[in-house]
């Protein structure tokens, strides 16, 4: 016997409600609790039973509280809740394993030996190519694909000369990060050879009806980025395939 | 005690109902939808029942001669004594009756139903669990609702192409996009998915198009073709692709083609099988402090797998590839001890998850099995790690 009732650790997807997995679909129908982040729109929400608890566990912007002491939190309630024998869900957008931190959660569940699964999802990158066209992946012309997020580390960026020989192979680059500091990554690749023509997109609000992508180039950005605001969330593709290709009309 | 559902023609038919109470008024919701002919009889009756055009009221205590001519009878009385007369009435004058008070003894009962544009769905519980039943008729009613739109719309799709992300194999992590649109299609083209019994629910004409070994570009035009041929006979096409249609899919091929003889092209994202590999193998592919880059790569040309250098790194290959990969690794420089995961048939009832290293795959020590997602990276082990940072 299990002791208690299941964990569902689900990827919500990018928001659309059509965009969920039948599984997380079903998780979400039949959640006695939902633990939430930011991000989602209401719609994948209002999927759930009313009867549902839903426990918005996402980060409050200067809320004072401690990243840690926020996850503690939530373990508590996912432990909490499942003892008492309800269904939980802890939803999170897009994919829980593509910079979705569902990691911490999962290890905290084997460690208290509580039973728990973790259902994928679509991640905003690779919905941002469906909704506008953008290629990813093109036989002969490139065979990688890299998800990164641009951490600053010691100065600089994690893993910046294996983002730009990724570029250079013409692979595309699909960059889970705020705009604030990409300006900062372009300059790191353009410092290290990047073509300063390749293409650039910011695929903001992917899988809600006012989603709008943004194209320009890494040389471009800087100028863009003093004219536009891209609402938020965005998703960044780059390389040199990674441009929309829509059909003439 | 069997009961057949059955639906009655009741045209020029006359339906009695005894009783004028609350319980009359609540079978008559119902009925008047299908009836226009209906005699309600009881000394006293709701003003909401003689309110209904349909129904004519004869406000007389009961008397046996009140049923003679009726096709259905409803005891609705407050009183079983009552009930049980009108009943054993109804019996000798071979009319079929129904007691609100007793569903055992009764000749027939009411189903919950489901009624849309297009259908009607009758449900009985077995079990005369009204509550459930109730709640299962509301399902079922969102369900055929549901349903009969998309039949509705499908005529806007005639002539379109959607290029559908399957996902890993197993139905379950189908978007739901995904799964409509294989409802409304006309035809549906797909290639080794594993599970085939599952398209045996879609209307649609069902076409293999996977890839044989030889020729595979040859294959890749004759497949944009039959598409093509498809979309131009005005037919709504399905074209199922295993994981994302974006990611090594070949997607944007297909619509390149299509695009350009002026044929409209959706493509819905479906679950990349390397995220799938890693949700249900628990194997996370980026983590804070740990991994901040993840590639997904496949061979380039015949036989080059590029070690990118990424924090962690997916291959979509065969499982004789590992191997080889595992080997260029070592060559690059990692240690021995480099962590690898293979996910074997990920998402089947049969998937396995087997943690190894560069070094034993490089030695033949772990065999890979095809299908299989290797991941190569620390992430293999972050709960090691996890537990090394507390």
């Amino acid at each position: 016997m299990f002791k208690n009732h299941l964990i569902s650790i689900v990827g919500a997807g990018p928001g659309d409600p059509d965009l969920l997995t039948v599984k997380a679909l079903r998780r979400i129908q039949e959640a006695d609790v939902i633990l939430y982040d930011a991000l989602h729109g209401d719609e994948v929400l209002q999927l759930a039973s009313t009867q549902a608890v839903k426990i918005y566990a996402g980060k409050h912007y200067q809320d004072g509280q401690h990243q840690t002491e926020r996850q503690d939190k939530i373990h508590e309630q996912l432990k909490e809740y499942a003892l008492q024998g309800l269904r939980v869900v802890r939803l999170k957008a897009g994919d829980p394993f593509i910079f979705g931190r569902g990691a911490e959660e999962l290890e905290f569940c084997f460690r208290e030996q509580l039973t728990v699964e973790v259902v994928p999802g679509i991640t905003a990158g690779l919905a941002a190519a469906s909704a506008f066209h953008i290629p990813v992946t093109l036989r002969g012309e490139n065979s990688m694909a890299l998800f990164y997020t641009g951490h600053k580390r010691n100065g600089g960026f994690s893993d910046i000369d294996t983002v730009a020989s990724v570029l250079k192979s013409n692979g595309p680059v699909i960059v889970y990060m705020g705009l604030k500091n990409l300006q900062l990554l372009v300059t790191a690749l353009l410092e290290r050879g990047v073509d300063r023509h390749t293409p650039l997109q910011i695929s903001s609000r992917v899988g809600h009806a006012d989603q709008q992508n943004y194209s320009t180039s890494l040389e471009e950005l800087d100028g863009f980025l003093r004219k536009n605001e891209p609402p938020m969330p965005a998703v960044i593709l780059i390389g040199t395939h990674a441009k929309p290709v829509l059909p003439e009309k | 005690m069997s009961f057949l559902p059955i639906s009655l023609n009741l045209a020029g038919k006359q339906i009695g109902l005894i009783g004028g109470g609350q319980v009359a008024a609540q079978k008559l919701k119902s009925l008047v939808r299908y009836s226009s002919n209906i005699r309600v009889i009881a000394p006293e009756i709701q003003a909401e029942i003689e309110a209904i055009p349909a129904v004519q009221c004869l406000h007389e205590a009961y008397q046996p001669q009140h049923i003679e001519g009726l096709f259905l009878v409803f005891a609705c009385t407050d009183s079983p004594e009552v009930n049980a007369q009108i009943q054993a009435d109804c019996e000798s004058r071979g009319i079929l009756c129904n007691r609100t008070d007793d569903a055992e003894v009764s000749d027939f009962h009411s189903s919950a139903l489901v009624e849309t544009d297009d259908f009607v769905v009758a449900m009985n519980s077995k079990r005369k669990e009204v509550k459930k039943t109730v709640l299962m008729a509301q399902e079922i009613e969102h369900f055929v609702r549901e349903r009969e739109q998309l039949l509705q719309q499908k005529e806007q799709l005639a002539g379109k192409v959607f290029l559908v992300g399957f996902g890993p194999g197993n139905p379950n992590l189908l978007s739901r996009r995904g799964e409509q649109l294989l409802f409304q299609a006309d035809i549906i083209f797909y290639d080794d998915l594993l599970d085939h019994e599952f398209l045996a629910r879609y209307r649609g004409e069902k076409h293999y198009v996977g890839k044989r070994r030889g020729n595979h570009s040859k294959e890749q035009d004759e497949i944009n073709e039959v598409l093509y041929q498809a979309a131009s006979a005005r037919k709504m096409v399905v074209r199922l692709k295993g994981g994302d249609p974006l990611i090594f899919g070949r997607g944007s091929e297909e619509r390149f083609y299509l695009e350009e003889k002026g044929i409209s092209v959706e493509i819905v994202p479906g679950i990349s099988s390397a995220i799938a590999a890693a949700s249900l193998g628990n194997i996370p592919l980026t983590h804070r402090g740990i991994a901040s880059s993840v590639s997904f790569g496949t061979a380039h040309g015949k036989s080059s797998y590029k070690i990118p250098n990424s924090d962690t790194a997916v291959y979509y290959m065969g499982a004789s590839n590992m191997h080889e990969i595992a080997t260029n690794y070592l060559e690059q420089g990692y240690p021995n001890d480099y962590p690898v995961g293979l996910v074997y048939k990920a998402s089947f009832p049969d998937q396995e998850v087997t943690r190894t290293t560069i070094g034993q795959l490089s030695r033949g020590e772990v065999a890979a099995k095809s299908p299989v997602i290797g991941i190569f990276g620390h992430t293999v082990n972050y709960r090691e790690l996890l537990k090394a940072q507390e």
